[in-house]
């Protein structure tokens, strides 16, 4: 072995104590006798129950006890008249022998006591050190599989032998984690644990068992079909039934509560998903009959009242009533095309044709598109000849432009300017649309971009706040962005799209023909 | 054609009876003889009969898709006017009646105003072929074919050859939309990246549109194509009982 000498011997001694405990008397013999020559027959018989002492010490009970055994029969053979004789004349010799029998007989028994108490101390603090690294490991494991890794891979490095977790799936046992990865799991152990889920429950209560090479303890989770957690045995160590050991045990405890933790996360966010669509569903309810049956109130008050009061309407009255009538209506085209335009963003149907397009044509094309919208405001564009081209779907970036320049003249008051700016450099181009109007505290900055958030200063503006959550699925889409603030010049909102720029092939021969 | 001048007939093929009648009562006060049907073999069948002057078209028909009623009204070597009522966001759609061979759309929900600009630049577009005249006209645009030289507002401009084919193109479909692919066919060739159409309408809208950020002339249809915008020629709808639009008329210059 590569071992150095001294420490193959204390190995070799730790494992055949009784050897041990024989070469610890053999010892003491050899000193007793030059002590017996030099003090005439007094004192050499400590020297045998500090060799006692030592072997209860070491090894324990049984190893010591021989030791005395050993340690008598050399005093009676060595040391009592007759010599070399397992007979004895002296009384007194008999009195000593019985004597020292008696003191090694106790400090066997007292030291052999000891020891086991340091040695249950010593196995206590490295179980619980071994334990509270295991499970500081598993407590950053955050999904099941992570869990089952990190058991595997930990349980290995502890107690150096390979490590498997088995779940019994379907009449046939599934291996979710392993460490090694080549651990080789036999038939015997695979039998055990894809029959074990079939009678768990009469197994529940009977703990660990053994099969083929492998020492199973089971994890006792809520779950209706628990794994186990297999841990490779040594030679030996497989009996009829496993040695108790609070470690493993420990472990596997450890392992089902992380496994447990995990479980009832991924069920707490499932369940948080869940309530955050039934508050869109409402949401979306509380819109639908509000935004849109309001509109629709006007339209069926105005027709209704149109068809019954005709003869005695006045002209005036009826245009009126006829307006009305229009222009709700086209208010509930644009809440339904915008209740479209989400649901195609949130059920991810929204796939952008992205082109290299030229931002100013989008621009342009929004404005006129929003001609009505802007009737009452000023409008001023900054976008330099130059921008290099974007990489967007021109259909949609028009629509989210739209939403933004009409969400400013809605909240900015008549006759006020709107000024439009676009910037770009090699990697993005922005667009800032900055209006006069009140702005939007920090705190809802984010917010308006969340479906049907409407800002708390949005009076009673119409409009289901969907407008900006749009823009951002849409601009998303297209690997862009919208981000809100206040100005910090006066008062106002900007609102700042960035978009990519596209990567062009050169046009160079433009002008050729 | 010119025997039509007394009645334009339009015909609507749409299966939603509300929407039908509400055509015909909108277009009626305008001196159109409308016509219905709520399926496309209808549209079929009227084209042979020849007795209607023009179609509006919805493309989810139960019988015959719109997109076939068109295919096989162009096979069959008409040129009627068809216009497609089409639903927003439907891009697609859009193109692919166009490229059959449909002139133009609206998007439902439309505005009967809207509508009627649309059908008068088809009738004009019918009356007075603009390709083969020396002097085309739109609105404020001027094109003299035999000098090839340009005008707007009474200004001359420079165009190069590339530039001047695409704006005669557009004033020659002066009103109506044209797709990405009809314009690149028409002045470059197939094959041609579109990228090349945007480059020369920017250019083109830098010399013709007073700000060239907000055009008003050279109309993008996001998704689909172009239109030159004209003023709403409705004194050319020729019977016309009702009065004629004071703005319009004063926006469209005296003939030459």
């Amino acid at each position: 072995m590569n071992l150095p000498p001294i420490a193959w011997l204390r190995r070799w001694f730790s494992r055949h104590p009784f050897a041990g405990s024989l070469c610890l008397v053999l010892g003491a013999f050899a000193l007793a006798l030059p002590i017996n020559l030099l003090l005439q027959g007094s004192g050499f018989s400590r020297v045998f129950l500090v060799a006692v002492l030592i072997s209860g010490a070491t090894y324990g009970l049984w190893p010591s006890l021989f030791a005395t055994l050993i340690s008598v029969l050399i005093y009676d053979f060595f040391f009592t008249t007759p010599y070399y004789s397992l007979t004895m004349d002296s009384t007194e010799d008999i009195i000593n022998l019985i004597l020292f029998a008696i003191v090694a007989l106790i400090i066997s028994t007292l030291t052999a006591r000891v020891r086991r108490y340091t040695v249950a101390a010593d196995r206590r603090a490295l179980t619980a050190e071994q334990l509270s690294v295991f499970i500081g490991e598993l407590s950053e494991a955050v999904t099941l599989q992570e869990v089952l890794d990190t058991a595997a891979k930990q349980m290995s490095a502890l107690l150096h032998r390979p490590v498997a977790l088995l779940f019994p799936q379907s009449g046939e046992a599934v291996v979710k984690g392993r460490c090694p990865d080549g651990a080789d799991l036999d038939a015997a152990c695979l039998l055990a644990v894809s029959t074990w889920g079939a009678s768990s429950s009469s197994r529940a209560g009977r703990g660990r068992f053994a099969a083929g090479r492998w020492m199973l303890y089971p994890l006792r989770t809520s779950d209706e079909h628990p794994g186990v957690v297999g841990v490779q045995a040594v030679r030996g160590e497989l009996g009829a039934d496993i040695e108790a050991d609070p470690l493993l045990d420990a472990m596997a405890e450890q392992i089902a509560l992380a496994i447990e933790r995990v479980v009832m996360r991924e069920r707490l966010v499932a369940a948080r998903v869940h309530a955050e669509a039934e508050l869109l569903r409402s949401a979306l309810l509380a819109s639908v009959s509000h935004d849109l049956r309001n509109p629709l109130a006007s339209v069926v008050g105005s027709a209704s009242g149109l068809e019954r009061q005709w003869p005695v309407l006045e002209d005036e009255a009826k245009i009126t009533l006829v307006r009305t009538i229009r222009n709700e209506a086209e208010r509930l085209d644009v809440y339904i095309a915008n209740l479209l335009d989400m649901t195609r963003i949130e059920s991810g149907v929204v796939r952008p044709r992205r082109e290299a397009i030229d931002l100013s044509d989008v621009l342009g094309a929004a404005l006129d598109h929003a001609t009505r919208v802007l009737a009452r405001h000023r409008v001023a564009i900054d976008a330099p000849a130059d921008l290099p081209l974007v990489e967007v779907d021109a259909v949609l970036l028009q629509q989210a432009i739209y939403n933004v320049i009409e969400n400013a003249a809605k909240y900015s008051p008549a006759g006020s300017l709107i000024r439009i700016t676009a910037r770009g450099d090699d990697h993005t181009v922005r667009i800032q649309v900055v209006d006069e109007g009140p702005g939007i505290p920090e705190a809802e900055q984010t917010l308006v971009f969340e479906k049907f958030y409407r800002a708390r200063n949005a009076g009673r503006q119409g409009g289901i706040g969907l407008g900006l959550a749009i823009c951002r699925g849409f601009l998303e889409a297209m690997r862009g962005s919208i981000a809100l603030a206040n100005r910090d010049d006066q008062r106002g909102a900007a609102v700042t799209i960035t978009l990519p720029v596209a990567a062009l092939p050169a046009l160079c021969e433009l002008e050729t023909s | 054609m010119k025997t039509q001048l007394s009645s334009p007939r339009i015909l609507v093929v749409d299966d939603e009876a509300a929407i039908r009648q509400s055509l015909r009562l909108g277009l009626s006060p305008d001196g159109y003889v409308v016509t219905e049907s709520d399926r496309g073999m209808g549209a079929l069948e009227a084209v042979r009969r020849r007795d209607t002057d023009l179609i509006l078209l919805d493309l989810g028909l139960p019988d015959l898709g719109g997109l076939e009623v068109i295919r096989r009204i162009r096979y069959a070597q008409s040129d009627i006017p068809i216009i497609v009522l089409s639903t927003r966001s439907d891009e697609t759609g859009k193109v692919a009646a166009l490229d059959l061979g449909a002139d133009d759309y609206v998007t439902k929900p439309f505005g009967i105003e809207e509508l009627l600009a649309r059908i008068r630049v088809l009738q004009r577009h019918r009356m007075q072929p603009a390709e083969d005249q020396p002097v085309m006209e739109a609105g404020e645009l001027r094109l003299n074919q035999v000098h090839r030289t340009a005008w707007i507002r009474g200004n001359e401009i420079n165009l190069s050859p590339r530039e001047y084919a695409l704006l005669r193109l557009l004033v020659a479909h002066a009103g109506k939309v044209l797709t990405h692919g009809f314009i690149l066919s028409q002045v470059w060739g197939t094959g041609t990246d579109l990228q090349y159409l945007r480059i020369y309408i920017r250019a083109l809208r830098l010399k013709l549109e007073q700000e060239a950020e907000r055009p008003r002339l050279l109309i993008t249809e996001q998704g689909v194509g172009y239109r030159l915008r004209v003023p709403d020629a409705a004194e050319s709808v020729p019977v016309f009982t009702g009065a004629a639009s004071s703005a319009a008329s004063a926006a469209v210059p005296a003939k030459v």
